[in-house]
């Protein structure tokens, strides 16, 4: 049988978003296809490792996306889009949440300090090790340096796109991933031999 | 050669990388968008008890010759049906022993007899 449904699996992100706009679910369904997992981890990171919270927000994002798919730039790029509405979720929920968070990351901050201290002479060259030590310590940092931290190597966004995405500008954005990059290393001192041999 | 910021930005790469928490998206919430997604497409409006849509369609040249052949075949019809009963200045008879016996108010068999 004949087909006359355009396939969208090659089609660019910009494009599924005007279609979906128009009315095309098929379009629809191939964003969520292509978002959906990066979306619902980077929630899940930036949210203190909650499945549910990140499940939540997942919803949310893509009902956002279809009530405000109009207003999409498409001389933009669609993830810096995407993004910069999962920060801004993300931001707000760091406000609402502030004063708990403040307590909690700073007694979280106590715990892994401790923990450096036992662990310090354990040294492991096991990725999986350093993998939990690694978002251990990125919990710790405040919501603006993780976005960037997040951003920059999960998503592998340029420092440009990053600066869209926050719309901030490079020059911040290319301090803010130095910043977190010193203060992860800092935290994970214990792994400084590994660093240097694994590679 | 390797500077100490390179080898720390791979390892950052490659630990974020290999970072995969066991979570996947609850099938649940694409079945729920996709609800959602029909419910606010553009294209779908809602009419409710909405007659105009019919009169507008009846009233258009749109389909003109589909119309008059239907118009035509409803007269026909009804001309024959009327032709066909207009037997009023017959009297119908019958060559069977089957009577039709006529039940009147004034027969004494409709009268009461529980009296």
């Amino acid at each position: 049988m004949f087909s006359f449904k355009h396939s969208h699996t090659n089609s660019p992100d910009e494009q599924l978003v005007q279609l979906m706009v128009s009315g095309d679910s098929k379009a629809f369904n191939q964003l969520y296809e292509r978002y959906n997992q990066r979306l619902l981890y980077y929630f899940y990171r930036m949210l203190g490792n909650s499945n549910e919270k990140a499940q939540d927000f997942l919803q949310d994002i893509f009902i956002k996306l279809i009530d405000k798919a109009e207003t999409f730039d498409a001389s933009r790029k669609f993830s810096t889009w995407i993004f910069s509405i999962a920060h801004n979720m993300c931001k707000n929920e760091y406000r609402r949440m502030e004063i708990r968070k403040n307590s909690d990351i700073e007694a979280f901050h106590e715990i892994l300090l401790e923990q450096d201290d036992i662990q310090f002479e354990n040294q492991t060259d096991n990725l999986e090790d350093f993998t939990n030590d690694l978002f251990e310590a990125l919990d710790t940092l405040d919501e603006i340096h993780k976005t960037v931290f997040l951003l920059h190597y999960r998503e592998d966004f340029s420092l440009k796109d990053i600066g869209q995405t926050l719309e901030i500008s490079e020059g911040t954005i290319k301090s803010r991933l130095f910043y977190a990059r010193k203060k992860l290393s800092e935290r994970l001192v214990k792994y400084r031999k590994t660093l240097i041999d694994n590679l | 050669m390797k500077t100490k910021f390179d080898s720390t930005h791979h390892l950052f790469r490659k630990a974020v990388l290999h970072d995969n928490p066991a979570i996947e998206p609850n099938p649940a919430i694409a079945e729920r968008l996709n609800y959602y997604y029909t419910l606010k497409q553009p294209t779908r409006k809602l009419y409710s008890n909405s007659f105009s849509g019919m009169f507008v369609w009846m009233f258009s040249s749109k389909g003109a010759g589909l119309k008059a052949g239907f118009v035509s075949v409803c007269l026909a019809y009804f001309l024959f049906v009327g032709n066909i009963k207009n037997n009023s200045g017959y009297q119908e008879l019958s060559d069977t022993c089957m009577v039709h016996q006529m039940l009147v108010d004034t027969s004494y068999l409709a009268k009461d007899t529980c009296k």
